[in-house]
C-alpha cells in the first residue's frame, strides 16, 4: 500500500500494472479494498490499476455517516488524480463505490474516460432500507459476534459460491479479510445504499458498463417500486451497456474471470 | 399426543386437508388461505409442538417427531385419509408424514419448501438466531423476516402492513429462547431427501417465483424444489408468479386455487 498525505490524513492505495491507461477502483462497504483483490491481477497486463482505500475505512476512531463522506471521497479521488498527475482515467466503482463513481463521473466528466459500475443501485428500495437498518443495529448490538458476518454472507454471495467458500476456504477465514474495517462499520456504507444517484446518472456522458449479478440480493437488477435497480439505471445513463454475471452481490470476488473479461472487452472498445 | 397437547381448528366441509405450518409463524401461516380452501375441503389447521397454542416442551424437536404428531392428530380426530399441505418447514414434516404414514396421505402439496438445507440456509438459521439474541422478538426481527419472506414489490404494497402484523402476531413469540433454539437446531440438521422416494401420494410442489429462502435450485449440499420434483414419482411443479417465500400471504387466493385444482380431481379413499 502506498500513501499520499492530505491536509488531515493520508490516503492509502494499491498501484499495480504498468499500462498507459489507468483504472481507478472504488470499493464498496462490505469488503473494503478487498473487493478488487481477485479481479485486479486479471487486468494489470493491460491497465495500471489504482485502488485507494476510501477515507474512514482506515480509521480506528469514530467514523462519520456515509452521507457525510460522499463529497469527501469524491474530492479525495480528484486529489489523488492530481497528486499522481493523472489527467483522465477509467473508474470502476462497485456496490456503494459505484454510487461514488456515478457522482464523480457526473461532476468531473473531463477526468473520467470510461465508467464501470458493478453491483450498483440508482437508489435502494424499502427492502434495502430494512436490510441496511438490520445491519447497522446488529453491528451495534453485537459488534464482535459472528452474526454480522453470517448476515453479510447470506446477502453478498450466491448459493453456489457459499458452497465453495464453505468447502474450500472456510467462510470465517475468508470474511476475516475484511473485518473489522468494513463489515462492522455499516455507518460508512449503509446510508449510501439509499442515496439517490438518479440525478447524477442522467448527467453522465462517459461510456458506461454496468455489471449485475444474477443472484444479487442487495442490488438486484429490478428493485421494488421506490428503488432504482441496474435495469432502470441503464436507461438513465446514455448508451450504458449491461452485462449479467452468474454471481451474487460480491461478483468481483465470485466471478473475477467473467468480470475481467467483460471489463477488458468494454474498456478495449475503440469508442473509449 | 402422548405427553403433548396440540391446538387445532377445523373449518369447511369435504375431504380433510391437514395444513402443516412453517417455522416461527405457527398456524397463522394459513390465516389468509384457509377461508378459500375451506370452500372445498374440511381444513384442519394446528400448531405443531413448540408453536402457538400447543405445548412448548424444552427439548425433543425433530422433523420425525413433528410428522408423528401430525399422524397422531389425524388418528385422534378419527381421520384415516387426508390431503396434506405443508409449507416451508411444514413441507419437510409433510414429506416425512407421507413417507412414514403413506396410507394416511391421499394427496400432498409441498409449498415453498426444501428437503435439506444448503450452506446458505444453514447460515440463515444462524442469522435469525443472532437477531433473536440481539433484539428478542422485537420489531427488528420481524422486519428482517419480512424482507426474506416477501417480494420487494410486496414490501412496498398496501397489503404489507397487515401481513407484517400477521407475521408479528404469530404465537411463537410466546416461546422461551430454549424452545426457539431447539426448533432452529432441528431445522438446520433436517434431511428428508432419503424419504423422497418413499412418498407415494400424488404430489404438487409449489413455490413463489421470487422466493430467496427456498428457491427452486439450492446450493449443491441442499435439496430444493428441483430435487424434490425429481425424486418423488410424478410430482408436478407450480410457480406462483411475482411472489416471495410466503406465497400464502402475498397471493392467498391464487395459491388456494392452484392447490384446489390439484387436489380436487384426485381419487380418494373414504376419509373416516
Amino acid at each position: 500500500m502506498r500513501r499520499i498525505g492530505f491536509e488531515t490524513e493520508a490516503l492509502c492505495y494499491d498501484d499495480r500494472g504498468t499500462g498507459s491507461e489507468i483504472v481507478v477502483n472504488l470499493h464498496g462497504g462490505f469488503f473494503g479494498r478487498h473487493d478488487f483483490q481477485q479481479v485486479t491481477p486479471l487486468l494489470v497486463d493491460r491497465y495500471r490499476c489504482i485502488t485507494p482505500q476510501l477515507r474512514g475505512f482506515t480509521s480506528d476512531g469514530e467514523v462519520q455517516d456515509a452521507t457525510e463522506y460522499l463529497d469527501v471521497w469524491i474530492e479525495d479521488i480528484v486529489a489523488l488524480f492530481d497528486a499522481l498527475s493523472i489527467e483522465r482515467a477509467h473508474i470502476h466503482g462497485t456496490s456503494t463505490g459505484g454510487t461514488v463513481a456515478m457522482e464523480l463521473a457526473a461532476q468531473y466528466s473531463e477526468r473520467v474516460s470510461g465508467l464501470v459500475l458493478s453491483g450498483v443501485v440508482g437508489r435502494g428500495d424499502e427492502t434495502t432500507a430494512i436490510f441496511a437498518s438490520t445491519w447497522m443495529k446488529l453491528a451495534a448490538a453485537d459488534p464482535t459476534g459472528p452474526g454480522v458476518g453470517d448476515l453479510m454472507s447470506f446477502f453478498c454471495f450466491s448459493r453456489p459460491y457459499l458452497e465453495q467458500l464453505s468447502a474450500v476456504r472456510g467462510l470465517v477465514e475468508f470474511l476475516d479479510l475484511s473485518l473489522p474495517e468494513a463489515f462492522r462499520r455499516p455507518e460508512l456504507t449503509a446510508p449510501l445504499l439509499m442515496h439517490d444517484a438518479r440525478p447524477a446518472a442522467t448527467l453522465i456522458r462517459t461510456p458506461t458498463l454496468i455489471l449485475s449479478g444474477a443472484c444479487d440480493l442487495i442490488a438486484p437488477a429490478v428493485l421494488g417500486p421506490s428503488g432504482c435497480g441496474s435495469t432502470e439505471l441503464a436507461t438513465l445513463i446514455a448508451g450504458a451497456k449491461c452485462v449479467e454475471l452468474a454471481a451474487g452481490h460480491a461478483m468481483l470476488l465470485e466471478a473475477p474471470d467473467a468480470a475481467a473479461q467483460a471489463i477488458l472487452a468494454f474498456l478495449g472498445a475503440s469508442a473509449l | 399426543m402422548g405427553d403433548t397437547t396440540l391446538w387445532y381448528e377445523a373449518s369447511g366441509a369435504g375431504h380433510p386437508l391437514l395444513q402443516i405450518h412453517g417455522s416461527v409463524i405457527g398456524h397463522t401461516n394459513f390465516a389468509l388461505a384457509s377461508p378459500h380452501l375451506a370452500q372445498s375441503f374440511r381444513v384442519i389447521d394446528f400448531d405443531q409442538r413448540g408453536f402457538g397454542e400447543s405445548d412448548h416442551p424444552r427439548e425433543g424437536y425433530s422433523i420425525e417427531r413433528w410428522a408423528d404428531d401430525a399422524a397422531g392428530l389425524l388418528e385422534a380426530l378419527g381421520i384415516r385419509s387426508a390431503h396434506v399441505h405443508g409449507t416451508s418447514m411444514g413441507g419437510l414434516v409433510a414429506i416425512a408424514l407421507a413417507a412414514r404414514h403413506p396410507d394416511v396421505v391421499s394427496g400432498l402439496v409441498l409449498d415453498c419448501t426444501l428437503a435439506r438445507f444448503d450452506v446458505a440456509g444453514r447460515i440463515n438459521v444462524r442469522v435469525r438466531e443472532a437477531l433473536l439474541s440481539a433484539f428478542g422478538w422485537g420489531e427488528e426481527f420481524w422486519r428482517f423476516l419480512a424482507i426474506q419472506d416477501f417480494s420487494r414489490s410486496f414490501v412496498e404494497g398496501t397489503d404489507f402492513p397487515a401481513a407484517l402484523d400477521l407475521l408479528r402476531s404469530s404465537a411463537i413469540a410466546q416461546n422461551v429462547a430454549e424452545v426457539a433454539h431447539g426448533i432452529a437446531q432441528a431445522l438446520e440438521v433436517a434431511d428428508v431427501v432419503p424419504l423422497l422416494p418413499n412418498v407415494l401420494a400424488p404430489t404438487l410442489v409449489m413455490l413463489g417465483e421470487r422466493d430467496i429462502l427456498t428457491p427452486y435450485e439450492m446450493g449443491v449440499s441442499g435439496a430444493g424444489a428441483r430435487v424434490i420434483c425429481e425424486r418423488i414419482g410424478g410430482a408436478q411443479l407450480a410457480t406462483v408468479p411475482g411472489v416471495g417465500h410466503i406465497n400464502l400471504f402475498e397471493a392467498p387466493e391464487l395459491s388456494a386455487s392452484i392447490i384446489r385444482e390439484f387436489l380436487t380431481p384426485l381419487a380418494i379413499a373414504p376419509a373416516l
